[in-house]
This record gives C-alpha cells, sequence and structure tokens, in this order.
C-alpha cells in the first residue's frame, strides 16, 4: 500500500470523513492517522464541526405548509391549461414508449388510459402477490426449451418464451396466473436484486391495447400488443430499464 | 391532472416537502420568503412532472427549489440593495439577540442548547450561498457529492472544494463569535 504524506492526507481528510472515498485510499488514510498527531487533530476537530452542525439541525417544516400546498396543487388541477399540458405530456410520453418500441406498433386512443389502469392495478397485485408468497414460479428453469412446453399442458396458447441472460435479465421461471378475467401467462425475470413479471395473453373481445408505461405505488408498466398478443411488463425496476428489458422482449418475439 | 397522475406526485414528490422547506429555509433565510419558494417550487414541480424521468424524486425536487431560490434571490438583489442590506441586518439582530440573555448557571440546558442552536445557524446563514448550499446539502440532506453536484449542477471536484472552503469558513466564523462572546463577559 502506497503511504500518504500529511499534505495528501489533508486534501483527502473531508471526502474521507465524508465517506466518498474507495478502500485502498481509507485504509492509507487510517494507516497515517494511526502514526501523526497533527492530521488525527485535524480530523477531531473536522467531526467536531460536522457534529456540531448536525445538532443544531434544520429548519423543520412548518406544520400547515404541506396542507398550503395540496390546496394550491389542488386549484391548479381544475384549470384549462394544465390538462392541455396533460394531454400534450401523455402524448409526447406514449410517443416516446412507442419510439422505443419500435415505433410501429399500433397505439390506441389515450382516453384508454383510465381503463387500462384498472387492469394494471390487477397485474401489479399479481406481481407482488406472487413475490409476498415465495413462490413466484410454478417451475423455475431459465430454460425456454423447458419453459414453453410446461405452459402448453396448462393453457390453450403458447407464448414466445425468450430468455435474455446475455442481456443481463436472466429468465428465472414462469406460473400461470388469472387476471380477471383471463388466464395469463407469467414469465418471471431478474435484473440485479429486482423481479420482473411478464405477462403474456392472448387479446380477447377486441380489447383495444395501447402502448403505454405507468408507475404506481413504486411499480413501473409497460404495456404493448404484438399480433395476437398482448404484453404486459411490471417491476419496481427503473422505468429507464424496465422499457429497455420491454424492447429486448418484443425484439425477440418478432423473431 | 388525472386522479393517477396527482396520486404519483403524492407519492414521489411530496414526502420531500420537508427537505424542500429545509433548502429553501436556508437560501432565503427567512421563513416567510422560504413559505412561498416552497410553493412556487411545487407548483413548477407539478407543471413539470411530466418531464420527470424517474430516478431520485428527491434530487429532482431540490434542484428544482434551488432553482426557485436563486430565481427570487436574484430578483429581489435586483429589485432593491436596501432588501439585502435589511437581511443583513436582520441576521445579525438574530445573532445578537440571544446573547442580551447572559447564559448563567442557572440557566436549564435546553436554553444553552438553543444558544448553541441559533450561533451555529447564523454562522450557516452569513455564508455566501455557493458554500452554504454544498454544506447544507451534505449535511442536512445527507446527499452524496455525486448527488450534490447533480443538484448543483458542477463537477463533483468542484462539490468537495466548495465543501472544504463552507466548512473552513463556519470553523472561523464560529471561533470567531465565541471570541466575541467571552470578550463581552470579561
Amino acid at each position: 500500500m502506497t503511504r500518504m504524506d500529511c499534505a495528501e492526507v489533508g486534501d483527502l481528510l473531508q471526502p474521507f470523513a465524508d465517506g466518498e472515498l474507495p478502500t485502498d485510499e481509507r485504509h492509507a488514510i487510517a494507516l497515517h492517522l494511526a502514526g501523526c498527531s497533527n492530521c488525527a487533530d485535524a480530523l477531531a476537530e473536522l467531526e467536531a464541526l460536522r457534529s456540531r452542525v448536525k445538532r443544531a439541525g434544520t429548519h423543520p417544516l412548518p406544520p400547515d405548509l404541506a396542507t398550503r400546498v395540496r390546496a394550491k396543487l389542488a386549484a391548479q388541477g381544475d384549470t384549462k391549461v394544465s390538462s392541455t399540458w396533460r394531454q400534450r405530456s401523455m402524448l409526447a410520453a406514449s410517443h416516446a414508449v412507442a419510439a422505443g418500441l419500435g415505433g410501429f406498433l399500433v397505439y390506441g386512443l389515450l382516453t384508454q388510459a383510465d381503463r387500462q389502469d384498472r387492469v394494471r392495478h390487477d397485474l401489479i397485485s399479481s406481481h407482488v402477490r406472487a413475490l409476498m408468497s415465495g413462490q413466484p414460479m410454478q417451475v423455475a428453469s431459465a430454460d425456454p426449451h423447458t419453459v414453453r412446453p410446461w405452459f402448453s399442458g396448462r393453457i390453450p396458447f403458447s407464448p414466445p418464451v425468450k430468455d435474455l441472460t446475455a442481456e443481463g435479465f436472466p429468465l428465472l421461471g414462469a406460473r400461470v396466473d388469472y387476471v380477471s378475467p383471463d388466464t395469463v401467462a407469467a414469465m418471471v425475470y431478474g435484473r440485479r436484486m429486482h423481479r420482473i413479471t411478464l405477462f403474456v395473453r392472448p387479446i380477447a373481445h377486441q380489447e383495444p391495447v395501447s402502448v403505454s408505461q405507468s408507475s404506481r405505488d413504486g411499480y413501473n408498466t409497460v404495456t404493448w400488443r404484438d399480433g395476437a398478443f398482448r404484453y404486459d411488463v411490471v417491476s419496481d425496476l427503473n422505468r429507464n430499464e424496465l422499457t429497455a428489458f420491454a424492447k429486448l422482449i418484443h425484439d425477440g418475439s418478432v423473431n | 391532472m388525472s386522479d393517477k397522475r396527482r396520486s404519483e406526485f403524492e407519492l414521489l414528490v411530496l414526502p420531500h416537502l420537508g427537505a424542500a422547506y429545509s433548502l429553501a429555509r436556508w437560501f432565503m433565510r427567512n421563513p416567510q420568503d422560504a413559505d412561498d419558494a416552497v410553493q412556487d417550487s411545487m407548483l413548477k414541480a407539478f407543471k413539470g412532472f411530466g418531464g420527470y424521468a424517474g430516478g431520485d424524486g428527491a434530487a429532482w425536487v431540490l434542484a428544482i427549489v434551488r432553482n426557485t431560490c436563486l430565481t427570487k434571490l436574484e430578483r429581489k438583489r435586483a429589485e432593491s440593495n436596501i432588501v439585502v442590506l435589511h437581511d443583513v441586518m436582520e441576521t445579525l439582530e438574530a445573532s445578537r439577540h440571544p446573547s442580551m440573555v447572559q447564559p448563567a448557571a442557572s440557566q436549564d440546558h435546553a436554553m444553552i442548547m438553543e444558544e448553541e442552536r441559533k450561533s451555529v445557524h447564523t454562522a450557516i446563514a452569513a455564508l455566501p450561498v455557493q458554500f452554504r448550499e454544498v454544506l447544507v446539502l451534505r449535511e442536512f440532506h445527507d446527499l452524496s457529492y455525486r448527488e450534490i453536484a447533480d443538484v448543483v449542477g458542477t463537477p463533483v471536484g468542484t462539490v468537495m472544494s466548495r465543501l472544504a472552503r463552507a466548512r473552513e469558513r463556519l470553523k472561523a466564523q464560529l471561533m470567531k463569535d465565541t471570541g466575541a462572546e467571552s470578550g463581552k463577559v470579561s
């Protein structure tokens, strides 16, 4: 390990106290501090100042400010200007998703949003319920050749199954779930600590499916249609990565 | 705005209201202006919520609060120099006022703590704004250097050097206060 002199340690003392240094530099500084009372004193002084500031604390939120902000926002929502803004931004958002998924997908009217909301809610519930049960998969396999035939005996359609391990989204397994009013194929993928559920089902009753993205209670969803199937992905993964996942699934199902 | 969008805003943005107020209070240096700045910031956040690309909600809100406050301060400065002078006077008064009550042995701990809190607050409030903001974001909002850099819009290296200078100045200011205090007593 390289030894540091007082000047080097002095420069790094603040990031050291702030926990901003990598392990090797932290060790080098600790080593120096053990044998240098000047630098150890400087650190103690810095720590004393920091705890003095922290003890003084910041200014608390005035008790009625939250109420006043809410009232102001509520009044805001009713104006025409903001509803125009909302339509424009939703349009922009759905364009962005459509572009992200390849641009050629059909997307429905924005007024579908509210009806879709109910379905999305059910899908999130299914995703959460399955994870909480500790048994999100009825078949645990990363092999599409195992998962595909597993589905075939249980549901009257055969969803495309793709392993995305190479892209950083390993397939973990699958289950059959019931999301009112349909039986759906649910595939579970991983991304770091996150789980993604991909729901696939045939499009029923002339249901218009719009490409859309939403987040609710900390869960993001992306929905699109492709041929005869409707796809919904649900996860607590961030929106960008989830969209990337959706794009991989979409591109894969075309082949 | 739809109910859904509204509840998303409630979920992702409003939890940071306390942080928003804290930061605004340190920028504006008085409760009324901080209150106004927070209301304006939340309105801006609400209107701009469509452009919010996910990620850290706190950093997004704090950046809006910062910009709102800086704009307000700039406008204030442009309107009148007297206002700035008035602020300084107010700060000075705030720092002088508590010391008019002499701390005595009989005074309870809470009062001494309150005295201490005021003198630290006054010293922070006296820092130039570019030093004050990094110190506040670091010590009161627990932001990392990277997160501070994102809120303030400067490289991490600048955050580091400003933070170091903020602490140096703060230490000097607090030592001066203590010196003045003991000078008065003798």
